[in-house]
């Protein structure tokens, strides 16, 4: 028991730096740490978008399937964004309240989110600041404040524009309360304004580049890959 | 009467071709002109490509005969036995069938397995039982058998009694129907007063969502529906008769306004707005939902299929679906029967209301059955335990994906290892498998095929449940049943891309992109038979966590399960010859679970469990009840006792499982040189599980302990805590374990266990 006390000692003065042993199988994870952070990162040309919005009201243009979704699905959609080619991941999850659990799942690690509603339903409209939290607190991004939303009010093209409930300026007044959130008008029957409506959800999520770690250990690490250091406390 | 001479009854692996033989030449004249008609149809409608596929796919998968025309999705009742015809007189051996025949349950078997005074199951069902197990039932009778699987009839039941039920269930579904039409009438009223009571700006969207209620209700009256149908057991029939009799009793129903009498709807009022707002908002998506239901369905119900234009419009209006006149009949007529068995369910059982992918549950039943009340019926029984997959708290879904990752775990430790690694582990990738029961990944035919296998094993397990006869067990014994042999299936799916997932998948959406691709491409009866084989594999190697729920009836649990095998492993990784222990450290800040974890683990590994508090001197508790938190002097003193603890262990070749916060880079460094020595492999003496969760959900734990009084921990120190909290560099001998409330300790603890046998051995 002194021996180990004594090593004690002369570990605490070295500037409590891990043992000679004990680096070489750092090193040595290190390596392997990197080597595998390098295989399953996720190239910056590919970003993760989250489509989110009462069921029914996203089109299925902007969804995987026309059925509804169960579960989680993804498509992929290359868009130009000035010289650079992106692929994008677009996620649909299944809408209702009771699938929770697919958000923590699904949503980490995403590079945008997109909240849409339907104008001509003031209840989906009502829901965006539920989505928004909801997304918030599942994908727990780890900066809150600039994550980048885009907000599509859809259906516009319905019965001429009469059946409208949620006026543009509503729409307008709303996303800028949150931080200025860029919002389009589409019709995804139409393929109206679709393709815009893309090109600067890929530009936001461009943006956030610089903010490499996203994703939230919320399993094992076994190969010794560390989460960032801000996510393992959350505060 | 033994399960050998059951088979031989069946003419169970008998003769292919005379098989084949009776089955075109137990047709009915009529039937083979329709046959013959159908293939026309279908061969026009096919890619030859495919039929030339069909016919030379060079293949050593199972397929059933009728199967192998599904697949192509082909298959209507006439096609499927055709096709099964021309391959048994080519050669009765086609190349896909060399593995396991499966033969369904035919009609004439299942004709004869009733005795014929009282209309009763001669054995209790037992042969007819075993045989859909094995192979599935032929599609001829499917609607039949379905209710006596589900347990819609008693496997004893008279004839008799199964009709007295049958029109008892009828009034019973009728009657919800009725008060369906009440409670539509009653939204439509109160959001026309709502609107009127509003002013100009508001009022806009509320009308808007009456005339869409409006519009749901059946403006002939629904009611017509209500009417018992005493005359007749024809049900369907005298609703059709009754239909355009136009009465007003819905309308007086809501204005008399008599409580006792619309029970249902009284149960959704008493529960306020939000109950209504949620009826409300299931009433939209059923109708959105049912109007985009596929035609997959179409060849397996000549009757539906050719309804005609005005009695699908007539159905259409009468459950008010808008949307649905790109629609063909056929499909506008079950959307329409979707929506009204949807409403109906709701309204039985508000609790599961209506959630998206239900629809997808009863479409099978609605194609196959051509009464209402008997599809709504054998799907609440399939919707008892279905249920479970769309609870608002989601247990019944999760407790299912911790099952499909124990299976990958006792089966397939590499893959499970990758999953580990890749974190996806937590198996969200058969998410919609498990919620829809694999029918958005199986054909139609596929589908309905593992469910009535499925629910023969629940049947079979009820009987065994029920004082089944000796035959019954050795039946089971033979081929073991499981209520969770779905899930078995699903992992089976995935196994077939074990090589692809751990070579190239590196992250969820990859392995989920895998996954969600399978449509069309899964052979069920190879799947049913890898399941079988896993869940002959699992119950072998069933574990003896007291947490896990999943059970085989009438199985005993031993002891000889995984605990015990890791415990043996991780003694091997800790280098037991050497004399040398182990001590695993749990730490976290406070209300991380250090504590149950720490405790649990001990129990697993059936080893002491030290609670680093136990540790503090008198001075540190007080300081830490009155909110001050402790300097690095008063915790040096602590470690070096708890450093001096583990070292007794580690020198003995002892394992023990320590619960202590261990924040910092440096106190981990003291815990370390416990193991300090001549030990080759120092590294592996002491093991760090890093458990993390939100700090709202620590906060909550220490405020409830506070206030019991139980700890001296108060919650305004975690913030100190989490500012001391120093993240580990790549240490081999940390682990990060996600402490999340929605996992049991028990799934913690699993993990705990797996990673660190993979470590110590890695």
């Amino acid at each position: 028991m002194l021996g180990g006390r004594v090593r004690w000692l002369g570990i605490r003065r070295s500037g409590l730096s891990a043992s000679k042993a004990e680096g070489e199988t750092g090193a040595a994870d290190k390596q392997r740490a990197i080597k595998q952070a390098n295989m399953s990162a996720r190239k910056r040309t590919l970003l993760k978008v989250i489509i989110l919005g009462d069921s029914g009201y996203v089109n299925k243009k902007f969804s995987n399937q026309y059925k509804a979704t169960i579960g989680a699905d993804f498509l992929t959609k290359e868009v130009q964004v000035e010289d650079r080619l992106v692929t994008m991941q677009i996620w649909d999850t299944a809408g209702q309240e009771r699938f929770q659990s697919l958000g923590v799942a699904f949503y980490r690690g995403a590079d945008c989110c997109v909240l849409v509603y339907d104008v001509n339903v003031m209840k989906s409209f009502d829901n965006l600041e539920n989505w928004r939290e909801e997304f918030l607190i599942q994908a727990s991004p780890s900066d809150q404040d600039n994550f980048p939303f885009v907000v599509l009010g859809n259906k516009v093209d319905v019965d001429g524009g009469n059946s409208r409930v949620v006026s543009e300026k509503k729409a307008k007044a709303w996303c800028s309360s949150k931080g200025n959130i860029p919002y389009f008008e589409t019709s995804a029957k139409e393929d109206f304004n679709v393709d815009s409506a893309f090109q600067c959800i890929a530009k936001n999520a461009l943006k956030n580049e610089s903010d490499e770690e996203i994703y939230l250990p919320d399993t094992i690490d076994v190969a010794g890959v560390r989460p960032p250091k801000s996510s393992v406390c959350e505060c | 009467m033994n399960v050998a001479e059951d088979e031989n009854k069946f003419h169970d692996g008998g003769d292919e071709e005379k098989e084949g033989l009776n089955l075109l030449g137990s047709m009915p004249e009529e039937l083979i002109g329709q046959v013959l008609g159908a293939v026309d149809q279908v061969f026009q409608l096919l890619n030859i490509n495919e039929v030339a596929r069909l016919l030379n796919m060079p293949s050593n998968r199972t397929q059933s005969d009728y199967g192998t025309a599904v697949v192509l999705g082909v298959a209507t009742v006439a096609v499927a036995a055709v096709v099964g015809g021309i391959v048994y007189f080519n050669d009765g051996k086609a190349p896909w069938n060399r593995r396991k025949k499966h033969h369904p349950l035919t009609k004439q078997q299942w004709v004869e397995s009733f005795e014929s005074k009282e209309g009763r199951l001669s054995d209790g069902g037992e042969k007819v039982l075993h045989k859909a197990r094995k192979g599935g039932i032929d599609i001829s009778i499917r609607a039949e058998v379905w209710p006596f699987l589900l347990g819609l009839y008693d496997m004893k039941s008279t004839s008799a009694e199964r009709q007295a039920s049958d029109v008892c269930k009828s009034e019973e579904y009728q009657e919800l129907r009725r008060q369906c039409a009440v409670l539509k009438e009653r939204m439509v009223a109160d959001s026309n007063k709502s609107s009127l009571e509003k002013d100009d700006s508001g009022s806009f969207e509320k009308v808007n969502e009456a005339d869409i209620l409006e519009s749901m209700i059946d403006e002939k009256g629904e009611t017509s529906e209500s009417e018992p149908s005493s005359k007749t057991d024809e049900v369907s029939e005298s609703k059709e008769k009754q239909d355009g009799v136009s009465n007003n009793d819905t309308e007086e129903i809501a204005a008399n306004d008599e409580p006792s009498e619309n029970p249902k709807v009284d149960d959704i009022l008493a529960k306020g707005p939000k109950a209504l707002e949620d009826y409300k908002d299931w009433m939209r998506i059923i109708r959105l939902d049912a109007v985009r239901m596929n035609a997959e369905w179409v060849p397996y119900s000549a009757v539906q299929a050719n309804v005609s234009e005005e009695e699908a419009a007539r159905r259409a209006g009468e459950v008010g679906i808008q949307d649905d006149d790109h629609l063909e009949a056929s499909r506008r007529h079950h959307a329409a029967r979707l929506v009204a068995i949807l409403e109906a369910y709701a309204l039985y059982d508000p609790e599961t209301g209506y959630c998206q992918g239900m629809s997808d549950l009863l479409s099978p039943f609605v194609a196959l059955m051509e009464s209402d009340s008997q599809a709504f019926w054998c799907f609440v029984e399939y919707m008892k335990v279905a249920k479970a997959n769309f609870r608002m708290d989601e247990t019944g879904i999760l407790r299912q994906l911790r099952l499909v990752g124990q299976i990958f775990q006792l089966s397939d430790p590499q893959l499970h290892d990758h999953l580990v690694r890749i974190q996806a582990d937590d198996c969200f990738f058969v998410y919609r498998m498990v919620v829809v029961l694999l029918r958005r990944e199986l054909s139609f035919e596929q589908t309905v095929c593992l469910w009535e296998v499925v629910w023969a094993d629940w049947a079979a397990l009820r009987l065994e449940a029920t004082g089944g006869s000796r035959s019954v067990r050795e039946a089971l014994r033979r081929l073991p049943a499981s209520k969770d042999l779905l899930l078995f299936t699903i992992a089976a799916a995935v196994l077939q891309k074990r090589k692809f997932i751990i070579e190239k998948c590196q992250g969820l959406d990859e392995i989920l992109r895998e996954c969600n691709a399978m449509a069309g491409k899964l052979d069920i009866w190879e799947l049913i038979d890898d399941a079988r084989e896993l869940l002959r594999v699992f119950n072998s190697k069933e574990t003896d966590s007291p947490r896990e729920t999943f059970k085989v009836p009438g199985r005993r649990k031993t002891r000889s399960g995984t605990a015990a095998l890791k415990m043996s492993s991780l003694k091997r990784g800790a280098g037991m010859n050497g004399g040398e222990g182990l001590v695993i450290v749990i730490m976290g800040v406070s209300g991380a679970g250090k504590s149950t974890i720490g405790e649990l683990l001990g129990r697993n590994l059936n080893c002491p469990f030290i609670d680093a508090d136990d540790f503090h001197q008198a001075e540190n508790k007080d300081k830490m009840r009155n909110g001050i938190p402790l300097t690095e002097d008063d915790r040096l003193p602590w470690l070096e006792k708890l450093r001096d603890a583990m070292a007794d262990y580690i020198s003995e070749g002892k394992i023990a499982v320590l619960a202590c916060s261990a924040l910092r880079q440096s106190y981990r460094s003291i815990l370390c040189s416990a193991a300090d020595g001549p030990s080759p492999d120092n590294t592996k003496r002491v093991m760090f599980v890093h458990l993390i969760g939100s700090k709202e959900l620590f906060e909550s734990r220490l405020a409830a302990r506070h206030e019991e009084g139980k700890h001296f921990m108060p919650p305004s120190l975690l913030q100190s805590q989490i500012e001391l909290l120093e993240d580990d560099e790549k240490d081999s001998r940390s682990i990060i374990v996600s402490a999340d409330a929605s996992l049991s300790p028990q799934a913690i603890v699993d993990h705990i266990k797996n990673a660190l046998s993979a470590r110590l051995h890695g």
